[in-house]
């Protein structure tokens, strides 16, 4: 291959690591690096000059897409693609959100993901359809989540949250996060505005 | 897999039903693409020595992972 674009791979799980890294033997990209957290990828994005990123969505510091709008924040403009083990409603859009061009399921197709990754080279964005579209409505919100977003209006913290639904501060996390990832926002206000917005309160 | 608080009210078991399910797909599906993955390479490129030497021994890690997994489930 004459052309070769270099790939900055982000995976907590060394297998799939080592399948992308095999899957990309013989075309046109090479992994410039790879690491298993975001904890590190500002500084390798500053060190290898990657040409892409290729992001993991669970990662153990956080979500792939937390950390790519933290690199955009930071000035990073190479095109992003995020994998995921299973279909997430309204991935697709929390990504463009985010500023990345592309999502693909970890499906062990090896085409799949050479697709998604010479889509976004070329600057283009290939989104998996198989993650389906973002729910608005009421019923999008579980009865628990709504619960939250409640307390959320009402000014509690997250430590005054859990101790009203009886559950510890990473559940109280967890829920906070899968609220915001649904109504397609950020911050506490955000979600607010948005529940109050779509009738959700 | 991630810690998920048993409900305690009624009106939690939705969103307990729903966190469990989203936690036994990525648990299972992790192993299983590997699975999936290395097996298509083993197919699709024999000749590469380091696909020949390497994908039975992620397969063989992923189906003994994915039984554990089971194991774990059912006791």
């Amino acid at each position: 291959m004459t052309v070769e674009w270099s790939v900055l791979l982000v995976e907590d799980d060394d297998m799939v690591r080592s399948w992308v890294r095999m899957s990309l033997t013989g075309t046109e990209f090479r992994l410039a690096a790879e690491a298993s957290s975001g904890a590190v990828v500002a500084e390798l994005v500053e060190r290898r000059s990657p040409d892409l990123l290729l992001l993991d969505y669970r990662l153990p510091d956080g979500t792939g897409t937390e950390l790519l709008r933290e690199l955009r924040h930071s000035g990073v403009t190479i095109p992003a693609v995020l994998m995921t083990a299973n279909a997430v409603p309204g991935l697709n859009e929390e990504i463009r959100e985010a500023g990345g061009q592309g999502s693909v399921l970890k499906s062990g197709r090896v085409d799949e993901l050479l697709y998604a990754l010479r889509t976004a080279i070329v600057g283009e964005r290939s989104f998996d359809v198989r993650h389906p579209t973002r729910h608005v409505g009421r019923g999008a919100l579980t009865p628990r989540e709504r619960e939250v977003l409640r307390l959320v209006a009402g000014g509690a913290t997250n430590r005054e949250i859990a101790g009203e639904l009886s559950v510890g501060d990473e559940t109280v996390k967890t829920l906070l996060a899968r609220t915001f990832a649904k109504l397609g926002v950020r911050r506490r206000a955000e979600a607010v505005a948005a529940a109050y917005d779509r009738g959700l309160l | 897999m991630n810690a998920i608080e048993r409900p305690r009210r009624p009106e939690d078991v939705d969103d307990f039903v729903e966190r469990l399910a989203s936690e036994l797909a990525h648990e299972l599906r992790t192993p299983l693409t590997a699975i999936v993955g290395f097996a298509e390479l083993l197919r699709t490129r024999p000749e590469d020595e380091e696909v020949r030497r390497e994908a039975p021994v992620f397969i063989q890690r992923a189906a003994e992972e994915l039984l554990a997994k089971l194991d774990n489930l059912l006791c």
